[in-house]
């Protein structure tokens, strides 16, 4: 294909070139959208099998990330890490 | 008729009542009364576009200038790219038809196809000379060449704040003499819109 022929060949279309623009209010629901995301995502961790701060909301402090393995069994109020 | 009957018949009803008052409601509307929904560039801008350069286009003096340097010879028109660099996916098409239906309705002026569809047209003529008689074939170098080309391109500005936004499109079509450059035609429409959220 020559250069005339890939220059005419969008004859008659309308080539895109469109930009972002900034709006104020569509970006508050963006912002909006993706915190309500970001919340349904921390309610799944929280509610698995291996827990998060559903069950023991204190667990989450002092224990550096490693005594949460296995809190999702009940343990009579302790966690495995506690 | 027994109570159970009656019950069914009252479900029956309610489940009826319910699924028509869901039901979507579609209602077939006038093009020059559309109303304006999220402000976005609308069937109601592409009509005041359209209006604007057909009646500016017909009306200038690029084609009479035309007609006494040609000894009257109709000028012939292809519609070249237009380039959407605005924000909104906008398709030029809904407007340059018009301009295109103008120029026939005119009577004075001529167009002549381009791009897809006139690849199509000479991939017909190819194959005409394979299949058609020799007395119906269509023959290849008898196109009419453009003396001129209708181009154009979409802007606009955006100035939001909190829930108010101010939008600007500016619509240029311009032709243009294709043997010396010139360009003998620039039409524009201007809209401006205030949008409250």
């Amino acid at each position: 294909m020559n250069m005339s022929d890939s220059l005419t060949r969008n004859q008659g279309t309308t080539l895109q070139q469109t930009y972002k623009a900034y709006d104020w209010y569509e970006a508050r629901e963006e912002k909006r959208k993706l915190r309500r995301e970001t919340n349904y995502n921390n309610s799944l961790y929280n509610n698995s099998y291996y827990g998060g701060a559903y069950f023991y909301p204190t667990m989450r402090f002092n224990n550096f990330g490693y005594g949460n393995y296995g809190r999702g069994h009940w343990r009579g109020g302790f966690g495995y890490g506690w | 008729m027994n109570f159970k009957s009656l019950k069914n018949i009252a479900a029956i009803a309610i489940i009826g009542m319910t699924i028509t008052s869901c039901a979507r409601q579609v209602t077939r509307i006038n093009a020059e009364n559309a109303p304006d929904i999220s402000g976005n560039w609308n069937v109601t801008d592409s009509k005041l576009v359209a209006e604007e350069m057909t009646k500016s286009v017909t009306s200038s003096k690029w084609l009479p200038n035309h007609l006494e340097a040609k000894a009257g010879k109709k000028p012939t028109i292809i519609v070249g790219l237009v380039q959407n660099k605005s924000h909104e996916h906008i398709d030029a098409e809904t407007f340059v038809k018009d301009v295109e239906q103008s120029f026939l309705q005119n009577g004075t002026i001529k167009l002549v196809q381009g791009g897809k569809k006139r690849e199509e047209l000479r991939a017909e003529k190819a194959d005409q000379q394979d299949n058609a008689s020799v007395s119906t074939m269509k023959k290849f170098g008898l196109e009419n060449g453009a003396d001129y080309i209708l181009q154009g391109s979409i802007n606009s500005i955006v100035d939001s704040h909190k829930r108010n936004k101010v939008v600007y499109y500016q619509v240029n079509l311009e032709l243009t003499d294709i043997q010396t450059n010139e360009v003998v035609w620039i039409g524009d429409k201007k809209i401006t819109k205030a949008v409250k959220n």
